[in-house]
């Protein structure tokens, strides 16, 4: 796997130990009149892993798709690697990737082009084995020279995930990542993530599957109504939310959170 | 709209059952001609687009629901006719100048428009039935067959008559042409009617009818087209839903087969892979290579109309001109107009505004100003054209496709929810034709004054005429080029995709 900070966008920039590479303050989305994110506050170090959750609408995408650029924020502030992505925004997405849940790819260009489009883009040179690699560990080698319209829905997802890695981002935004993945695939998606993780790369993932946020997060935010209801580490969230012994599980820590009381067990 | 609807009632109120001078026979003729030759160039590229659309939430929710395929035709057609009375009420104010009375206008413009509307959905039925029905050399042999029909049309046209008046006399008075026009005729008459018995009940009751006819017939025709794209395999149905519910008529619907693509460019700020990255989209487009052509034949034909003497060589210029200015730019969509559905991925890349809009307008411009190019070296090697105008077009070529393309990117981007073709986007993609044509007239008006005001002071300083004609209307066109990228970069950066949680 490509190192951390290596990548030709960072111009040889290495990775030095950062408190945070992503970093959101006092961060507000309204659209017209409608609040869809008031106030938030969170940070991810190198090597975290952090898991949105929340109900639907309570502005997780709206927070990521900020954080990717997409979106401009009404307040607040968003850093990723230490650059704001209202005064630098293309060094802040150079050390970037944002995968949505439903990827959108260029219909015209083989699996492979997209990788040299990304690789383009991003400015990194070598991208050839790199590319070959990923494209193993993803198993669409054989699928190399398809244009994407040929793909499955899981296919593009993993296709969209390759195009991420390829230029060593050290932030990394899922949005229901294993949406249409088969059991291999969500295993090499998981695995990949660690992976990336243990790299020193700064994760997010949003996601309604309580399972794969308990099997692969070191933190958590939970979110109600474009409010922060917990933030910190997944152990402090069970200790917080499901009894004082910390033994629940992440259900019982999301309704918890959510509804206002510990879950009463049995 | 309402107050289009108030300009309407208005008029009706005003005008009463009054109407203008009576258009004179041989003119009726010539726009009956006009209105069938509309419809036949119009028609391969409806054919290509396959009849009804539904858009994505349409195919969604209501083809699981409990409606039969009738209905869902029938909402559809319904739909597609209320856009039409909107669309009706802006064409009714060019028309009024030349018909009768104001609702004879107005429901000649209406009924007409609608069977415009219909035989159209009606002609891409039955093409999409029969390129799942007939086989590859059948399709082949069928397409030579109209060609060659239309081809034989042209020229007994043009060996019975040596000038374009003739030819289109020729044609007016042509059997054939003359039955085929019919329903157009009745459009012409329906408004031009000046009282409602016998003229306007007439000829718009005949025109009700044709309508009706034509509905009744694309819903008998559904169950067919339907059923034989379902035959015909999964693969091929996946492929008939995708080109029934695109966002862009430039994307393509059928298996890519070539693999030429464009060598990489230099990064260029980030403008050089967006730019490749569309140059390929282009190339593998068959609408690409489609517009191409379609607008280079227009133009040679126009070349060989000015060469042999049937059209005077003065006009061939600017008959070539309104193709390059009018048709290119709405039929070459490598650009924001295909990319409405990934501006996510466009903003989360890591490269300026500025250069995004760039690398989006590159080819489109590129291949304009190249087609521009050809044919001003074309024209000025067949001595139909004088040096002083060759250097003028070809000065003009950038800023004036700049400006053409900007101009309709501005617009994609300012209204991004016109992007469904068919469904909801059946509405709003007639009212946005219309605020294009209004947008790209008054910005084209201020590139005229501009031009004018920048060449009037440089004649009235330095008094060197051709030079201050190049010289202003390059600076004024690119000016408002200018201009015109700025609001695009405007809209691209206030455009904000609001979907997710």
């Amino acid at each position: 796997m490509r190192a951390y900070g290596t990548s030709d966008a960072d111009d040889g920039e290495t990775l030095r130990p950062r408190r945070h590479l992503i970093k959101v303050e006092n961060y507000s989305k309204a659209y017209d009149r409608v609040l869809a994110v008031d106030g938030l506050d969170f940070a991810v170090a190198p090597g975290q892993i952090l898991g949105m959750l929340g109900r639907n609408g309570a502005g997780k995408t709206t927070t990521l798709r900020a954080l990717a650029g997409i979106l401009t924020p009404t307040r607040g502030g968003l850093r990723i690697a230490g650059h704001d992505l209202r005064v630098d925004p293309v060094s802040a997405k150079a050390r970037l990737a944002y995968i949505p849940d439903e990827p959108q790819l260029f219909e015209a260009l083989t699996v492979w082009e997209h990788l040299e489009f990304t690789a383009m883009t991003y400015g990194v040179k070598e991208f050839g084995a790199q590319a070959e690699a990923l494209l193993r560990q993803f198993e669409l080698t054989e699928k190399r020279d398809e244009v994407v319209q040929e793909l499955s829905r899981g296919m593009r997802q993993k296709l969209a995930i390759c195009c991420a890695y390829l230029h060593a981002p050290l932030a990394i935004l899922f949005d229901e990542p294993l949406t249409g993945l088969d059991p291999r695939g969500i295993r090499t998606v998981k695995d990949s993530i660690r992976e990336r993780a243990a790299a020193g790369a700064a994760v997010v993932i949003s996601s309604h599957l309580l399972s794969l946020v308990e099997d692969l997060c070191t933190h958590l935010l939970i979110m109600e109504c474009g409010e922060r209801k917990f933030f910190g580490p997944i152990d402090e969230a069970r200790v917080q939310f499901s009894g004082g012994a910390g033994l629940g599980s992440l259900e019982d820590v999301f309704f918890g959170a959510t509804e206002g009381k510990p879950v009463e067990r049995g | 709209m309402l107050g289009l609807a108030g300009l309407f009632l208005y008029a009706v109120l005003s005008r009463g059952a009054e109407s203008s001078q009576p258009l004179a026979s041989d003119m009726r003729g010539y726009a009956v001609l006009g209105l069938f030759l509309l419809w036949v160039i119009w028609l391969p590229a409806v054919a290509r687009e396959g009849g009804l659309r539904f858009d994505r939430a349409e195919i969604d929710q209501l083809f699981p629901a409990p409606f039969h395929r009738r209905e869902l035709m029938l909402y559809r057609i319904i739909q597609s006719t209320l856009g039409t009375a909107l669309l009706s009420l802006v064409v009714f104010w060019v028309v009024l100048p030349v018909g009768g009375t104001a609702v004879a206008v107005y429901l000649g413009v209406l009924l007409g428009l609608s069977m415009f509307s219909l035989s159209f959905m009606l002609v891409g039925m039955l093409a999409t039935s029969a390129a799942f029905a007939l086989s590859r050399r059948a399709r082949t042999a069928l397409t030579i067959g109209v060609v060659s029909a239309f081809a034989l049309g042209l020229y007994l046209a043009w060996s019975s008559a040596t000038s374009v008046d003739g030819m289109l006399r020729w044609m007016a008075t042509f059997g054939p042409v003359q039955l085929l026009s019919f329903p157009f005729r009745m459009v012409v008459e329906t408004v031009l009617a000046e009282r409602v018995f016998p003229d306007l009940l007439l000829w718009g009751g005949g025109l009700l009818c044709v309508d009706a006819l034509l509905v009744i017939a694309i819903v008998a025709v559904d169950a067919d087209y339907m059923e034989r794209s379902l035959a015909a395999g999964e693969r091929d149905f996946a492929r008939l839903k995708q080109l029934r519910r695109q966002q862009s008529a430039f994307v393509i619907v059928g298996k890519v087969r070539g693999r030429w693509r464009p060598p990489p460019p230099p990064y260029l700020a980030g403008a050089g892979p967006i730019a490749w990255r569309q140059a390929v989209l282009a190339v593998r487009s068959e609408l690409f290579w489609n517009a191409v052509a379609m607008v280079s034949t227009i133009s040679i034909g126009f070349i060989v109309l000015a060469r042999t003497g049937v059209m005077p060589t003065a006009t061939a210029p600017g008959m070539i001109i309104f193709s390059l200015v009018l048709m290119l730019p709405t039929m070459l969509q490598a650009d924001f107009r295909s990319d409405l559905g990934r501006i996510d991925v466009l903003k989360s890349l890591p490269v300026g505004t500025s250069a995004v809009v760039a690398g989006q307008l590159a080819v489109p411009v590129a291949v304009g100003v190249a087609l521009w190019w050809v044919f001003a070296i074309l024209l000025l090697v067949l001595g139909m054209m004088p040096p002083r105008m060759f250097w003028l077009a070809c000065a003009l070529a950038l800023p004036v496709n700049l400006y053409l393309f900007a101009v309709e990117n501005l617009f994609c981007l300012a209204f991004p929810f016109t992007i469904t073709r068919g469904g909801v986007g059946q509405l709003h993609q007639q009212g946005r034709t219309a605020m294009v044509a209004i947008g790209k007239l008054l910005v084209g008006l201020l590139g005229v004054l501009l031009s004018a005001a920048v060449g009037g002071a440089l004649w009235w300083f330095t008094g060197a005429p051709m030079l201050t004609v190049i010289v202003g209307a390059v600076v004024g066109m690119s000016l408002v080029a200018g201009l015109a990228v700025a609001g695009c970069e405007w809209a691209y950066d206030r455009l904000e995709p609001t979907r997710g949680e």
